[in-house]
C-alpha cells in the first residue's frame, strides 16, 4: 500500500513520495498507483435525444460558423459525429483526438489536454463579406437565393447596426409560403401613420413598416394595453422626449414639402434655408438659452456647428436658476474657486465669477468640488489638469493657514496621492502646479516663517522637530513596511512621501528637466520640510550624493551674493535662497550630519565667499543670513572653529557697520535689524566657546559690543513705538552681554546703569504695557482653536475665530523675547535695586497668571514665555521679594512647575528647591490654616520635613537631569515633565506599578527579606509623603489644586488604598487618609462618578477593583469602608449600589463606619427611598442571609429600604 | 516555549507547605493564611462560610496574582476566638456539609435509578 500524504507535510514529502512511486513502479509494472485518472471521453458523447436532433434548429453561431468555412456540406453528412454543436465544437479544437492511445504507455494514466475556451472575448470584427443569417426553413425556389452587396451601405456606420439593418430587413422580405388570410383581409380599423415621425435614420421606412405590420396584427385594445406596458417600462423623460419629437416633426411636415429627411440635413447648412430651420429656430427662439451671453452673439450664424441650436448638446449653458437656494445649516458640498477659496451656496452672476458654472450635477453652484478636481487631474487635457492643481495648491494653501479649520474636512491623504502622481510629469506646465500643491500640503509657510521671524532671537537657534507621532504605527503591532500606501499616509504623511521616492524625483527634477525657478523654490522646500522631519530622514537627503551635489553645484555656488533677484538666477551659477535655508535645516539635525555636510560637500567654501562679499541688496542680505545661522548650528556643534576665526574680520566688520549704521526704530530695515542680529548670535556663539585664538578680537567686539548695546538702549527708552522684528539686535546684544559677563565673571557697571535708566524710561513702559496681551499663557486660547493635522505635525501658529490671526506671543509688538533675554541678564547682573525695578514692571503679568490656568502650554512658541517667566522667578529668589508678593509669586512657580517641558528639568529642579518646597516661601497666611489641625493630631511633618517630601517628588520625576549637549532641535518639545496633578503622581506611579504584573522572583533567604522590606519601607515613605504634601497643598493652596476636578483628586486618594495590602493600616497613613479624604468630603457636592476620569480607567472598573481590595484585605477598616460608602449615596447612580449588594456582598458583614466618617449624612443614604426592585430583592437577601452584621450602617440601609418598600407595597394591596 | 508545566496548578513542590499561618501585626486578632495550590473555588467557599461565624469580624481572601496558584486569606476573630479556630472550624463544618451534600446526591440517584428501573419492568409488563 502506497502511503498518502498528511496534513503538515511539505513539498519536500510529497516529491519523496513521488521518487519512491517512480522507484517502485519500476520494479513492478503491475503497479496500481493509489489513485488513477481514467478518460471517460474517448467514445463520442451520445445525446439522450438522438431523434430529435433534425427538429432542433441549429443555433446561429454553429451555421455562421459553417457558412464561413464553407463547411455546410459536412454539418449535413458528417452524422456519425453527430450534429450536436459542442461536438462539433470540440472536434475543431482539439489537435489529436484522446482516444488514440500511444503505444508503451502502459499506465492509464491520463494527461488532459488542454481545451481552448469554447467562447473567446466578444470582438467586434468589421468583417467585409457580411454574415447573412440564413432564416428561411426552405428558400421558395428550393436553393438559396443569390444575394447581392447592399453598396450604398456607408462604412462609417456601426458594423452591429449594419447587420442589424440586414437582419431586419430579412425580416421583412417576406416568405413565400401561405400566411393566414386574416392579416390581409383584416380591415384596417385603426389610424396608423404614413412614416415614423421619430426615426430619422435612413431605414426607418423599413423599421416604421415593420412596426405598422406589427401593429395592424393587433387590435386596437391590444395596441393601448401594449402603449400602457411601455408607458410603464420607460422612463417618463424617453417618453416627453419621443412626444415633442413628434410634435417637432409634425410641424415641420407640415410646411415642408414633400421633402426627403436626408435631404434637409443637407440643405440645412446651405444659405438657401430650408422651411424647416425656419420653423425651428422660430420655435426655439422662446427658449432661455438664447439668453445665455455665447449664444446671443450676433456672429452666432455664422459659426461652425452653431446653425442649428442642439439643444441637448447646449443645455449645459441653460440660464441659471437663480432661485435655487439652500436652508440655513444645511450641509453642501463644498466647491471652491480657482484660487482654492471655500465659495458660499451662491453667489452674485458676474462676469468675473461666470466661468465658475456650469458644470457637475449642480450647474447653479460656482465653483468645483473635490471630486470634481481630482477627475480634472487626470484629464488628458493639460489645460484643465494645470487649472484642477492649481486649484489644489491654493486648497491646500488655505488649509494649511487653518482657514478651513471646522468648515470642511479636506482629504488629504487623497489629495497626497493625486498630487504625486501629478508630480511624475515632466512637462513643466503641469509640474509647476503638481509641485506647487505638493509645496503646500508639506511645507506649511506659516510655521517656517514663524520659525524664521525668531531667527536672531537665542531661542531661535533652537528648533522644534517635526516628526510625527508614529505610535499609532506600534499600536497595531505592525511595521511600517508592511502598511498600505494610504494607511501610511493616513498616519504619517511624511513617511508615505518618503516611501515614493520623492528624493530620487527631486532630483530628477532638478537636475534633468531643470525647470523654472518657482519649481526649484518649491522642490527645495518640500525638501526641506523633509529635512525637519527626523534625523533619519535628514540623513537620507545627506547621503543622497547625486542630489546633494546637484544642489550644491546649480543652486550654491562659490560666487558673490551682491546681485539683483530675478527669477532667472536659477542655473545661472547664483545661489538661491532656499537652498542654503535647507542647508541650514539639515544643519540643524545632528553633529554627523553637520560633518558630512562640511566633509562631502564643503559647505563652508560658498558660506565663507557670501559672508566675505560685499551686499547692499535685500537678497544678499537674506543669504548672509542664513550663513550665519548657518555658522551659528556648527559652531554649536563644535565645528568648524577655524574658518569661524578666519571669518573674524569680517564678522567684526559686519558687527562695526551695523553698530554705526542699524537702529531699531520702526522705520530701519528689519533685514539689516536681522542681519545685525545674526551677527551678534554668532559672536555670541564664539564667545561661549571661549577660543583662544579668539583673543585678541575680544577687546574690540566688547568696545563694539558696548557701543552698541548703549546706543540701542538708548533708542528704546525713546521710543514710542517698536517692533518685535527690530528689538531682535538688543537681545542679542543682551545675550552677548551675558555671556561676556558669564565668562569674565566681572560686574559689568556700564550695563547696570544702563539697564536702570531703562527701567525708568517711558519706552520701556511702552514695551511693558504689550506684556499681558502678547502673551500665550494668559490668552485662553485652547489647542482646539488651532489648526492641527493627525498626520502631518505642525506647530499650530494661528488662531482662528480670534480678530489677530497668529499667537499673541507672535505679534508684531510681542515683547517677550526682549523681556527674556533681559531678565535673563539681570539674573547675572544681579543688583537687587534693579531687579526689583523690574519685577515690579510684571508685576501685574504675573498677578495674572497666578490667577489664571495657563494655556497653549504644549506650544512651541510658548517656550520663550515660560523661559522668561522662569528667569522673573529666578530673580524673584534672589532678590528676596517681599513677604506680600510670595504669594502671587509662590503661585506662578507651581503653575510654572506644569507648563514646562522636558527639556526644563533643571529649571524644574531649581523651582523645587528654591520655591515650590521652600518653607520661606509659605506666607504665614497660608500657614494659617494648618493651626486647627496641628495641636490635635500632630499634623507638621509637612513643614518640618519639606526636605523629605521634596526629595521623594525629585525621585519618582526622575529630576536627575543631565545635560544633553549640544542639540539644536528638540524632539519632544511637546511633553510636559509633569502632568496637571503632579502632585498626586508618586501615588499612581505606586498604583500602576501595583497593577502591572510584577513577578518578583521567589527568592528566600536574609537577602531576599532585607530587600522586600527596604521595598516595602521605600513605599511607606512615598506615600507618606505625597500625602503629606496632598494634604498641605489641599488645606493651604486649596485655590492651586482646585482646578482639579474633585472627583479626580478623590480617586487619586483611593488609590492609595489600591497600592499595597496593609499599608493603609499604618496609624501615620490612616491619619492622613483620613484628613485627606475629609478635606474631599467637604466638596461632595461635586462628585460625579460618571463621568470619564483623567488619567485613570473608567470608574466601574476602578470601583470593582476598589470593592475586590476591600472585600481581601480591608479588616473592616473605617477610613476605607468610608471611601467605599461614598458613590452609595442615593444621589448617586444605582449600578454601584447594585454592584456592592449583588456581585459584591461579600464586603458587607466588613463594612461599617461611624458616622462621623461618612462622606454624606445617614439620611443621604435612605432617602430617597429606594425603588429599583432588584436593588430591594438584594437588600432582602443580604438581611435574610445573615451578610450584615446588626448594628452596622449597612444593616441600617437595607432594613430602612426593605421596610420602607413593605409598608409602600401594603398601602398598595389595600 | 515558557508555558508552565500544566501539573503546576494543584502539584504542591518538593517542601512547599499547602498552608501557612502568618500573624498580622497591624490588627488584633488576625492572621494571615497562605493556601498554595489552590484557587476561587476553594477561597470563596472558605471565605463564605467563615463569614457565617458570628465571632468572625473579618475575612477575606485575595489571588495575589493569576499566574501564582495560591490565595491569601485573611480573617479577623473577636478576642475570645483565634482566626486558626475560626479557619479550622470553618473547614470542619465545610467537609462535613459537603459529606452529607454527597450523601444526598447518592441517594437521590439511587432512587432515580430505581425508579427508572422500575418503570422499565413495568413497561416489559
Amino acid at each position: 500500500m502506497l502511503r498518502r500524504p498528511t496534513p503538515g507535510e511539505n513539498e519536500e514529502d510529497i516529491l519523496k513520495m513521488q521518487e519512491e512511486f517512480l522507484r517502485k513502479k519500476r520494479q513492478n509494472q503491475n503497479l496500481q498507483p493509489a489513485a488513477q485518472v481514467v478518460n471517460l471521453r474517448t467514445e463520442p458523447i451520445k445525446r439522450p435525444n438522438t431523434n430529435e436532433q433534425e427538429i432542433r434548429k441549429p443555433s446561429k453561431y454553429a451555421q455562421s460558423k459553417g457558412l464561413k468555412n464553407h463547411s455546410e456540406k459536412r454539418s449535413k453528412s458528417n452524422d456519425t459525429v453527430g450534429n450536436s454543436v459542442i461536438t462539433d465544437v470540440y472536434e475543431k479544437n482539439t489537435e489529436k483526438p484522446v482516444e488514440k492511445k500511444l503505444d508503451g504507455e502502459d499506465d492509464k494514466v491520463y494527461y488532459p489536454t488542454i481545451l481552448p475556451f469554447v467562447l473567446g472575448d466578444i470582438v467586434e470584427k468589421n468583417l467585409d463579406t457580411v454574415v447573412e443569417f440564413d432564416y428561411k426553413p426552405m428558400p421558395p425556389e428550393g436553393f438559396p437565393v443569390v444575394r447581392k452587396q447592399n453598396k450604398d451601405s456607408k462604412a462609417t456606420k456601426y458594423i452591429y447596426q449594419k447587420n442589424l439593418n440586414k437582419i431586419k430587413k430579412n425580416i421583412v422580405d417576406k416568405m413565400d409560403v401561405d400566411e393566414p388570410s386574416c392579416s390581409n383581409n383584416k380591415q384596417n380599423t385603426i389610424n396608423l401613420p404614413d412614416r415614423s415621425y421619430i426615426l430619422t435614420s435612413e431605414n426607418s421606412d423599413d423599421i416604421h413598416n415593420e412596426n405598422i405590420k406589427i401593429l395592424s396584427k393587433m387590435s386596437e385594445k391590444e395596441i393601448l394595453e401594449e402603449q400602457q406596458k411601455l408607458f410603464s417600462n420607460l422612463d417618463p423623460k424617453v417618453v416627453d422626449f419621443i412626444k415633442s419629437r413628434r410634435m417637432q416633426n409634425e410641424n415641420s411636415t407640415r410646411q415642408t414639402l414633400k421633402l426627403n429627411e436626408r435631404d434637409d440635413i443637407n440643405k440645412l447648412a446651405t444659405v438657401n434655408q430650408n422651411v424647416e430651420m425656419d420653423t425651428s429656430t422660430q420655435e426655439i427662439e422662446n427658449d432661455t438659452l438664447w439668453e445665455n451671453d455665447v449664444l446671443s452673439h450676433p456672429e452666432i450664424q455664422n459659426w461652425l456647428h452653431f446653425d442649428s441650436l442642439e439643444k441637448d448638446k447646449l443645455q449645459w449653458m441653460e440660464g441659471l436658476d437663480e432661485s435655487k437656494n439652500i436652508k440655513p445649516d444645511e450641509p453642501y458640498e463644498a466647491r471652491f474657486d480657482f484660487k482654492g477659496y471655500l465659495l458660499p451656496y451662491t453667489m452674485e452672476y458676474t462676469d468675473m465669477t461666470k466661468t465658475l458654472y456650469h458644470h457637475g450635477e449642480e450647474p447653479h453652484r460656482p465653483g468645483y468640488t473635490i471630486t470634481e478636481l481630482i477627475e480634472l487631474t487626470r484629464s488628458t487635457i493639460t489645460q484643465q489638469r494645470v487649472m484642477a492643481l492649481n486649484t489644489i495648491a491654493g486648497i491646500l494653501q488655505y488649509h494649511s493657514a487653518g482657514t478651513y479649520k471646522d468648515i470642511i474636512e479636506i482629504p488629504l491623504s487623497k489629495l497626497f496621492f493625486i498630487i504625486r502622481i501629478a508630480m511624475d510629469e515632466n512637462k513643466v506646465i503641469i509640474l509647476e502646479p503638481a509641485l506647487k500643491a505638493m509645496r503646500n500640503l508639506v511645507y506649511n509657510k506659516l510655521d517656517e516663517a514663524s520659525l524664521d521671524a525668531l531667527i536672531g532671537f537665542e531661542e531661535g537657534n533652537l528648533q522644534p522637530c517635526f516628526e510625527n507621532d508614529k505610535s499609532e504605527i506600534e499600536e497595531l503591532e505592525s511595521k511600517e513596511a508592511e502598511l498600505k500606501d494610504f494607511h501610511l499616509a493616513e498616519i504619517d504623511l511624511i513617511a508615505a512621501l518618503l516611501r515614493t521616492d520623492i528624493l530620487q524625483r527631486i532630483y530628477y527634477i532638478l537636475e534633468s528637466i531643470k525647470p523654472s525657478f518657482n519649481c526649484v523654490q518649491y522642490c527645495l522646500q518640500i525638501l526641506t520640510r523633509l529635512g525637519r522631519d527626523s534625523v533619519e530622514t535628514a540623513k537620507r537627503i545627506c547621503e543622497m550624493e547625486h542630489l546633494m551635489n546637484s544642489i550644491i553645484t546649480n543652486f550654491v555656488p562659490v560666487t558673490g551674493v551682491n546681485f539683483v533677484f530675478k527669477p532667472q538666477v536659477v542655473y545661472n551659477g547664483k545661489p538661491v535662497l532656499a537652498a542654503i535655508k535647507l542647508l541650514r535645516v539639515l544643519s540643524l539635525q545632528t553633529e554627523e550630519i553637520c560633518n558630512i555636510l562640511l566633509m562631502k560637500y564643503n559647505i563652508l567654501a560658498p558660506i565663507s565667499v557670501y559672508l566675505s562679499s560685499a551686499v547692499d541688496r535685500s537678497y544678499g542680505l537674506r543669504i548672509q543670513t542664513e550663513s550665519y545661522c548657518i555658522l551659528s548650528n556648527l559652531l554649536y556643534f563644535g565645528l568648524s572653529y577655524d574658518s569661524a576665526i578666519s571669518l573674524c574680520p569680517v564678522i567684526l566688520t559686519a558687527l562695526y557697520k551695523h553698530v554705526q549704521g542699524t537702529d531699531i526704530n520702526v522705520e530701519a530695515s528689519v533685514l539689516a535689524a536681522t542681519h545685525a542680529a545674526v551677527v551678534l548670535q554668532l559672536i555670541n556663539n564664539i564667545l561661549k566657546h571661549n577660543l583662544n585664538d579668539f583673543l585678541t578680537f575680544k577687546t574690540e567686539v566688547y568696545k563694539l559690543l558696548k557701543e552698541g548695546l548703549l546706543k540701542w538702549f538708548g533708542q528704546l527708552s525713546q521710543m514710542e513705538h517698536y517692533t518685535c522684528a527690530h528689538l531682535r539686535i538688543l537681545c542679542s546684544a543682551l545675550d552677548c552681554c551675558y555671556t561676556v559677563i558669564e565668562i569674565e565673571q566681572l560686574p559689568v557697571k556700564f550695563v547696570s546703569d544702563a539697564l536702570k535708566q531703562l527701567s525708568y524710561s517711558k519706552g520701556f513702559q511702552n514695551v511693558i504695557n504689550n506684556l499681558s496681551s502678547c502673551s500665550n499663557l494668559l490668552s485662553k486660547i485652547e489647542n482646539k482653536d488651532l489648526y492641527s493635522v493627525k498626520n502631518l505635525i505642525s506647530l499650530k501658529c494661528t488662531v482662528i475665530d480670534s480678530a489677530q490671526k497668529v499667537l499673541p506671543i507672535l505679534k508684531v509688538a510681542s515683547p517677550i523675547p526682549l523681556l527674556m533675554s533681559l531678565f535673563k541678564l539681570l539674573t547675572i547682573v544681579n543688583q537687587k535695586e534693579i531687579s526689583r525695578i523690574f519685577l515690579d514692571h510684571v508685576w501685574n503679568y504675573l498677578q495674572r497668571l497666578s490667577k489664571c490656568v495657563p494655556s497653549l502650554s504644549d506650544n512651541w512658541f510658548t517656550r520663550m514665555e515660560t523661559n522668561f517667566v522662569f528667569y522673573v522667578m529666578k530673580l524673584s529668589v534672589m532678590c528676596n521679594v517681599d513677604e506680600s508678593k510670595k504669594d502671587v509669586m509662590y503661585a506662578v512657580a507651581n503653575k510654572l512647575c506644569y507648563t514646562l517641558r522636558v527639556d526644563k528639568k533643571y529649571e524644574l529642579d531649581f523651582l523645587f528647591e528654591s520655591i515650590v518646597f521652600n518653607k520661606d516661601w509659605f506666607t504665614a497666611e497660608r500657614l494659617l490654616n494648618l493651626v486647627n489641625l496641628t495641636d490635635a493630631d500632630g499634623f507638621s511633618r509637612a513643614l518640618t520635613a519639606i526636605e523629605d517630601i521634596r526629595q521623594c517628588y525629585r525621585r519618582v520625576i526622575n529630576l536627575n537631569y543631565k545635560d544633553t549637549g549640544a542639540n539644536v532641535v528638540l524632539r519632544k518639545w511637546m511633553e510636559p515633565i509633569l502632568p496637571r496633578d503632579w502632585i498626586y503622581l508618586p501615588i499612581l506611579m505606586l498604583y500602576s506599578k501595583n497593577q502591572e504584573a510584577e513577578s518578583i522572583p521567589h527568592v528566600s533567604g536574609d537577602h531576599a527579606q532585607k530587600m522586600s522590606a527596604q521595598i516595602a519601607t521605600e513605599k511607606e515613605f512615598i506615600i507618606t509623603c505625597s500625602l503629606e504634601w496632598i494634604l498641605f497643598n489641599e488645606l493651604c493652596f486649596s485655590d492651586l489644586v482646585n482646578d482639579i476636578d474633585v472627583t479626580d483628586r478623590f480617586c487619586r486618594i483611593m488609590c492609595v488604598f489600591l497600592c499595597d495590602n496593609s499599608l493603609f493600616l499604618q496609624p501615620k497613613i490612616r491619619m492622613l487618609l483620613q484628613k485627606c479624604t475629609n478635606v474631599l468630603f467637604k466638596k461632595k457636592s461635586a462628585f460625579n462618578f460618571d463621568k470619564q476620569l483623567t488619567g485613570l480607567n473608567n470608574f466601574q472598573d476602578f470601583y470593582t477593583q476598589f470593592l475586590e481590595q476591600f472585600q481581601a484585605v480591608s479588616y473592616g477598616d473605617d477610613v476605607f469602608s468610608a471611601c467605599v460608602l461614598v458613590p452609595l449615596a442615593q444621589k448617586h447612580n444605582v449600578k454601584w449600589r447594585k454592584l456592592i449588594w449583588s456581585e459584591y456582598a461579600g464586603c458587607l458583614r466588613a463594612l461599617d463606619c461611624p458616622e462621623q466618617l461618612l462622606c454624606y449624612e445617614v439620611n443621604e443614604y435612605l432617602y430617597p427611598e429606594e425603588t429599583d426592585e432588584s436593588l430591594i430583592k438584594s437588600y432582602h437577601r443580604a438581611l435574610s442571609c445573615n451578610l450584615l452584621r446588626p448594628d452596622t450602617i449597612m444593616h441600617k440601609i437595607a432594613s430602612h429600604h426593605v421596610h420602607i418598600f413593605k409598608n409602600r407595597s401594603q398601602i398598595q394591596n389595600t | 516555549m515558557n508555558a508552565p508545566p500544566t501539573f503546576e496548578s494543584f502539584l504542591l513542590y518538593d517542601g512547599e507547605k499547602k498552608v501557612q499561618k502568618e500573624e498580622d501585626t497591624k490588627v488584633t486578632n488576625a492572621a494571615i493564611f497562605t493556601v498554595n495550590k489552590e484557587d476561587h473555588t476553594l477561597g470563596n467557599m472558605i471565605r463564605h462560610q467563615l463569614l457565617k461565624d458570628p465571632k468572625v469580624l473579618f475575612a477575606g481572601y485575595k489571588i495575589p496574582h493569576p499566574l501564582e496558584h495560591k490565595f491569601v486569606l485573611r480573617i479577623q476573630t473577636t478576642s475570645d476566638y483565634t482566626p486558626q479556630e475560626a479557619f479550622m472550624n470553618a473547614i470542619t463544618d465545610l467537609t462535613s456539609e459537603l459529606s452529607l451534600f454527597e450523601e444526598r446526591f447518592k441517594v437521590s440517584c439511587w432512587h432515580d435509578l430505581h425508579s427508572m428501573i422500575f418503570f422499565c419492568c413495568c413497561l416489559d409488563g
